[in-house]
């Protein structure tokens, strides 16, 4: 029968290293997705992946089941990307790295490519700067609140909402470009 | 309404913030402005898509390389904890032979009043047994052999206790660890 979250994190606490694996195959790719998205698939987005389930492992000691398991990973994969693209240099943005990412696949199973319509957003979020993609990611994708971001990204919440305000007319307008490419 | 609030009303429908009010001025706008109108349709289609893109595979090989890295940690964690246990244990053991050294100053001058004094006497009167020995071991004072010897065996007997005691803490603790571990 299948052990729930609780019960892997349990046998987790205990040792058991093949529990962790079975967490880790339940929710990579919803991590995987939050990394991806949140760094807007510029940085290593693996890498990065692996340190929120290390993290994630170090931390199991602090989990309290009153939240749901992928609640919690979210979470925690939010801070670790942020805390990434605080500590990285300026960013260039360059329409060149947007197109390429359509090859970003580098496993048979990139089934996020599929679709065009989805590869075409994906590819206007990422395209975004920072400050203008993190907060469409976290209120479109993870449903925060503004309360939630603001104190997330430690700003006040006139400045989110404005962000998100220019980030969702600026997200348009790389979309139409995007578009644009794709035909020509 | 003009196209700068309609703009700021169609931002706060995506937030579910409009009341029926603002909803219904916001419509009559929208049906006399094809730029609003169009802006209105793309917000809507934009964000509908963004929550029902599709999660993302990672690479093959994601959970082994989680798990080994897992295990190079603990390895790490684990040489650390014993480097660090071995410097309390050193620190230990040379602060129990210091002792033996101070009780057997101590024992020789027949008084413990100065700690710093006894142990320089420990160690004066080891080294002039040891010359002493060396230099009278024709002629040498049995006493002053007898009593150097009882105060170094004690010494060697304390040390080689201490000595057993922590290969033996080690040894169980690294065991432990190990047994945690797989």
């Amino acid at each position: 029968m299948e052990r729930t979250d609780v019960e892997l994190i349990a046998a987790t606490r205990d040792g058991d290293q093949d529990a962790f694996a079975e967490l880790v195959s339940r929710y990579k790719k919803l991590v995987y997705s939050v990394v991806f998205r949140m760094l807007g698939g510029k940085e290593d987005v693996n890498d990065a992946a692996q340190d929120v389930f290390l993290r994630i492992y170090r931390s199991l000691d602090r989990y309290s089941p009153e939240f749901k398991f992928s609640t919690w990973s979210v979470k925690i994969a939010t801070n670790l990307c942020l805390d990434i693209l605080r500590k990285k240099k300026p960013e260039q943005v360059d329409i060149d790295e947007v197109v390429s990412l359509a090859d970003h696949g580098d496993s048979p199973e990139s089934s996020y490519i599929k679709q065009e319509q989805s590869q075409l957003i994906q590819n206007a979020i990422n395209s975004l700067p920072d400050k203008y993609r993190v907060p469409i990611v976290l209120y479109h994708q993870q449903e925060l609140s503004y309360d939630e971001i603001a104190a997330a990204l430690g700003e006040p919440m006139s400045i989110v909402k404005n962000r998100l305000y220019r980030a969702r007319l600026l997200l348009r307008e790389k979309l139409a470009e995007c578009r644009k490419e794709g035909v020509l | 309404m003009n196209c700068q609030i309609s703009e700021a009303y169609i931002m706060q429908a995506l937030d579910g913030e409009l009341h029926d009010l603002e909803k219904a001025k916001l419509q009559k706008h929208l049906k006399e402005c094809e730029a609003c109108s169009r802006l209105y349709a793309d917000m809507n289609t934009i964000f509908d898509d963004i929550q029902s893109l599709p999660e993302i595979e990672p690479p093959t090989g994601f959970e082994i390389s989680i798990l080994s890295r897992i295990n190079a940690e603990e390895e790490r964690r684990l040489e650390k904890l014993n480097a660090t246990m071995m410097t309390i244990y050193g620190l230990l053991f040379g602060g129990i032979i210091g002792l033996c050294i101070y009780f057997y100053g101590a024992l020789r001058e027949k008084t413990a009043e100065d700690f710093w004094k006894m142990t320089v006497n420990g160690i004066v009167h080891t080294i002039s047994n040891l010359s002493g020995l060396y230099e009278n071991l024709n002629s040498f004072q049995m006493w002053s052999v007898n009593s150097w010897l009882s105060g170094m065996m004690n010494v060697l007997a304390f040390s080689i206790a201490v000595m057993v005691v922590t290969a033996l803490t080690l040894a169980g603790m690294t065991a432990m660890r190990r047994h945690e571990a797989e």
